[in-house]
């Protein structure tokens, strides 16, 4: 029960360098507070020492083509 | 793109001050016009509060009606009135507030507390109503807390002693602005004194214009009807006043002063009499306006109306392609097109302009109109040059888009060309009904015609019929032939099906073939050789029909013969070498024939294909003809006994199983009670019972197409797999065994029995709904009344489904709609925001997809192999 990360259920989540996600928003040209969000609070993202503003990048396997990434601002 | 954004909204209340200070001008008196017709001056229809008269000049802003916005103008109220639409506001805070210091009858510190709290501003007031519920004693002044009594809406008083409008407002005053952002007031926007009214303000004649009626008498507008009311009472409760009248006059008419208010914002509040116009028939006040279905959202903003269009029942004409759409004489000659003239058709045009009156009106190149008349119909012939326009009544091949409601996805939507006919209703081909989600029972559809030449551009590409034979929800062709098509076309292509020379010369007429073939069967067409003619000529396919799987399921005996199957498919080089064209081949979803035709040719080949089939196929069954007769459906002697044999079968085991279930040795099924394992168990039985007489039915029915010359009967459309199955079969000369409700045997109405005809706790097969007769001989009383339980429960379910099912999407599709996919494949919201990182996190758009796969491996392998195996065989013929 206490290691929810562990859970099959739940994707990897990473706490993104600062360049790397700069990376990502110049990528998609965005803003940070355009990207989907997460909560600070996330049980998901508790170990991982994200604050507000980070970026966290999760990676979800997929039915179709294996694996997919996405990406959350820390709210 | 978006060059500002909105930071936020702020609604206030308006206060008195401001109330004033827009007001352009102070009503004082309650006439409107004088005797010729002019405005009154400090009237309720005085022109500073706007134009409503084309030439006038606003006396306020000094511009014309166009640009003039209207003004508002006020009046003071002798005695303040409680804005009634305030009324549960002014309650909640006369619960929670002390009458004589304002303060909220909760200590200072207990206040702090709430005032750290983050909840919701609703929380935190149910929160304060909690707790100020029973404090008997101010705990700031020590006033003693009165008893409140509501007289819903306008009505309050304390220790009941009217509270009247003035000391209400004495009281909300005095409540301190700290304490006001507890109820979520900021003081700055809303002070809760602004609820009682003291100015009434008077809107602009523009939102409330009057009308002059032909028989020149002024009619007013429900609003302007109100404030004389309103001022009219105002100014007798002032004379009252000024007279030193008895308290008592003075009280009725400030209560009739607050009533005209009251129903002046809404005329349908509870415990209020709607205020009535002469007529008797009740006001439309402020909120009524704005509210429900007939409210200015609703009816106004949200719903917009076109021009262009047309609405009308629609028909099926199996003779238009799936790209037309037929349109009467009667609308074609009311909607128009513009056309600009060019040098290319220039001389069509003006050929038209001279022999027609199609074309209406010709706009020059200045934007300037002409209607065409018999006097200057030559001039303007003369005239027409390159850069003009035309506009001109529709003619065959125009785009029209044409729409179905509910439009739950793109193909209710899609582009048509117009075919004029003589008829009276809107026609399509009956094969884009499923897109529509249309039928013949009376629908009515839209027509719309694009007037833009990007307008008609953008139809062609993206919404043109034969570009939507796709589903977008799982990419597999959703335009299909659907019962009579699939009926005919089997018929067509069945081994026995022959045609003289005469009756393939017609074929071949509407095929518009110039090169006759030659007879295949002696003297005589195989219908195979007239489906062939409409095969591309490289078409080469080898796949499992439908006919052959139900043979297959009907007798156990039956083995495909894989090659040898007289039924499956061969189709080579455009040929149809064996088997026969069923559901199989034409199908939604399985059809393998169409799906190839759709994706590895152009679009015009599926829809030429669908647009000969179509004019064969109508021959064919208008010839040969599928009817159904009663004596068909009687029950074969040799099932009649077969039927008798399980029937006893059913009862003997199913009072076995009770038996058992009584005496507690029923084999229990693994998460389940005794009880539940005896109802699945009998359930079961009835259902095993039920499939081994389909199974023989079927056999005994498949011999009627197997015969040298087939009957065209019920066992065309199930083994083609048009319409109907074994089942539908079985209820009519079977029987329809175990009526089910809810998944499980009827058992609600009495205790211990669903019927009253049955004996207490009688579980056997027929007290618990199994039903013996089919529909042609019958059903008993008991049968009967089982079969209806069953019955409704379908019916419940179909209107639920669809109603909640309904909902649910269009909730969807509300959210849905402003996400777009863009050039970096990105999912985006209006605002720009990422809602996904690859659409669909997968990157394969449905309809394009192959079955909801990205590519269709199986096909590409098979490329691969061949064209190895092809440049083998080169090499090899070098050597």
């Amino acid at each position: 029960m206490s290691k929810i990360e562990n859970h099959f259920l739940v994707p990897k989540h990473t706490l993104m360098p600062k360049d790397e996600a700069k990376k990502v928003l110049d990528q998609y040209a965005v803003k940070a507070e355009d990207l989907p969000i997460i909560l600070v609070d996330d049980p998901a993202i508790k170990k991982t020492r994200a604050e507000r503003g980070d970026i966290i990048k999760i990676e979800r396997s997929s039915f179709t083509i294996g694996k997919t990434v996405y990406y959350r601002t820390v709210k | 793109m978006m060059q500002k954004k909105i930071s936020f909204i702020e609604f206030r209340v308006l206060n008195p001050e401001l109330i004033r200070k827009m007001s352009a001008i102070e009503i004082k008196t309650t006439d409107t016009y004088d005797k010729d017709g002019y405005p009154l001056e400090e009237g309720l229809m005085d022109s500073h509060l706007g134009v409503i008269n084309p030439g006038l000049r606003c006396k306020t802003c000094g511009q014309t009606m166009k640009h003039c916005p209207g003004h508002f103008g006020a009046f003071e109220l002798v005695r303040p009135v409680l804005h009634a639409k305030y009324a549960k506001r002014v309650e909640v805070i006369l619960q929670c507030t002390c009458k004589e210091c304002g303060r909220i009858l909760l200590p200072d510190d207990k206040i702090k507390v709430l005032q750290e709290r983050r909840v919701d501003v609703e929380d935190l007031t149910r929160m304060i109503k909690l707790r100020t519920l029973k404090v008997r004693k101010c705990p700031h002044c020590s006033t003693k807390v009165g008893e409140l009594k509501v007289d819903r809406p306008t009505n309050f008083y304390m220790d009941k002693e009217r509270i009247y409008p003035h000391d209400l407002r004495s009281w909300l005053e005095k409540i301190p602005n700290n304490d006001l952002v507890l109820f979520g007031y900021n003081a700055e926007n809303v002070r809760p004194e602004w609820f009682v009214l003291t100015v009434m303000p008077v809107p602009p004649i523009t939102i409330r214009p009057s009308i002059t009626l032909e028989s020149g008498i002024k009619s007013e507008d429900d609003l302007t009807h109100k404030l004389v009311d309103i001022v009219r009472i105002n100014m007798r409760l002032k004379e009252n006043i000024e007279a030193g009248a008895p308290q008592l006059i003075i009280e009725d008419l400030w209560d009739l002063l607050q009533y005209h208010v009251t129903t002046y914002y809404d005329n349908q509040m509870a415990g209020i009499p709607p205020s009535k116009h002469r007529s008797g028939r009740p006001l439309r006040s402020l909120v009524q306006r704005l509210k429900g279905k007939k409210g200015r959202f609703r009816y106004n903003l949200t719903g917009k109306r076109v021009n262009f269009a047309a609405r009308s029942t629609i028909s099926p004409d199996p003779y238009l392609s799936i790209n037309q759409v037929g349109v009467p004489k009667e609308i074609a000659d009311e909607l128009t097109v513009q056309e600009a003239v060019s040098e290319w058709n220039f001389d069509r045009i003006k050929k038209m302009l001279k022999d027609t009156d199609e074309i209406l009106y010709v706009i020059r190149p200045d934007e300037k109109r002409k209607i065409i008349s018999e006097e200057n119909k030559k001039e303007i012939t003369e005239e027409l040059a390159p850069g003009y326009r035309i506009e001109r009544k529709i003619i065959d091949g125009d785009i029209a888009l044409f729409n179905r409601q509910p439009s739950l996805h793109r193909a209710s939507m899609m582009a048509h060309r117009v075919k004029v006919t003589p008829d009276k209703t809107l026609k399509l081909n009956p094969v884009i009904c499923k897109p529509y989600n249309a039928d013949f029972d009376g629908d009515e559809m839209n027509l719309h015609i694009p007037q833009t030449e990007e307008g008609k551009a953008e139809a062609l590409e993206l919404m043109f019929a034969q570009n939507q034979i796709f589903s977008p929800r799982y990419g597999a062709p959703f335009i299909v032939l659907d019962e009579d098509g699939v009926s005919g076309t089997y018929i067509l292509t069945l081994d026995s099906s022959e045609f003289e020379k005469s009756a393939a010369y017609e074929f071949f007429y509407e095929l518009g073939l110039e090169d006759i073939p030659k007879p295949d069967r002696g003297n005589k067409y195989s219908g195979k050789l007239i489906f062939s003619l409409l095969l591309p000529k490289d078409l080469k396919m080898e796949y499992k029909s439908k006919t052959c799987d139900i043979f297959e399921k009907a007798d156990a005996n039956y083995k495909c013969q894989g090659e040898k199957c007289p039924y499956c498919v061969k189709i080579k080089n455009g040929v149809l070498l064996k088997g026969v064209i069923d559901s199989a081949s034409l199908g939604e979803g399985k059809g393998k024939l169409i799906d190839t035709l759709a994706r590895y040719y152009p679009p015009e080949v599926l829809e030429q294909f669908y647009y000969k089939i179509n004019r064969i196929i109508t021959k064919v069954i208008t010839r040969k003809g599928v009817t159904a007769c009663l004596d068909e459906y009687e029950t074969p002697e040799a099932i009649k006994k077969e039927i008798e044999k399980v029937e006893k079968e059913e009862i003997r085991e199913g009072e076995k199983l009770v038996e058992e279930y009584k005496k507690k040795t029923l084999e229990l099924i693994p998460g389940r009670t005794r009880k539940e394992s005896f109802e699945i168990k009998m359930m079961q039985l009835g259902f095993k019972v039920k499939d081994t007489i389909e199974k023989h039915l079927l056999k005994e029915k498949i011999k009627d197409i197997l015969k040298d010359k087939p009957e065209m009967n019920t066992t065309i459309m199930i083994v083609s797999g048009s319409r109907g199955s074994s089942i539908n079969l079985m209820n009519i000369s079977g029987f329809w065994g175990q009526a089910a409700v809810r998944e499980g045997r009827p058992t609600r109405g009495f205790s211990g029995r669903a019927i009253s005809l049955n004996k207490k706790n009688d579980l056997g097969p027929i007290a618990g709904g199994f039903i013996k007769s089919n529909f042609i001989d019958g059903m008993d009383v008991k049968e009967y009344f089982f079969h209806s339980m069953g019955g409704r429960q379908g019916e419940v379910d179909t209107g639920v489904s669809t109603k909640v099912s309904g909902y649910l999407y269009r909730r969807l599709a509300n959210s849905l709609k402003d996400l777009s996919v863009r050039n970096d494949l990105t999912v985006r919201s209006g605002g720009g925001r990422i809602i996904q990182y690859l659409y669909s996190e997968d990157g394969v758009f449905p309809m394009y997809s192959f079955k909801g796969q990205a590519v269709d491996m199986q096909r590409a392998l098979h490329l691969i192999e061949e064209s190895k195996g092809v440049s083998k065989d080169v090499k090899g013929k070098k050597k």
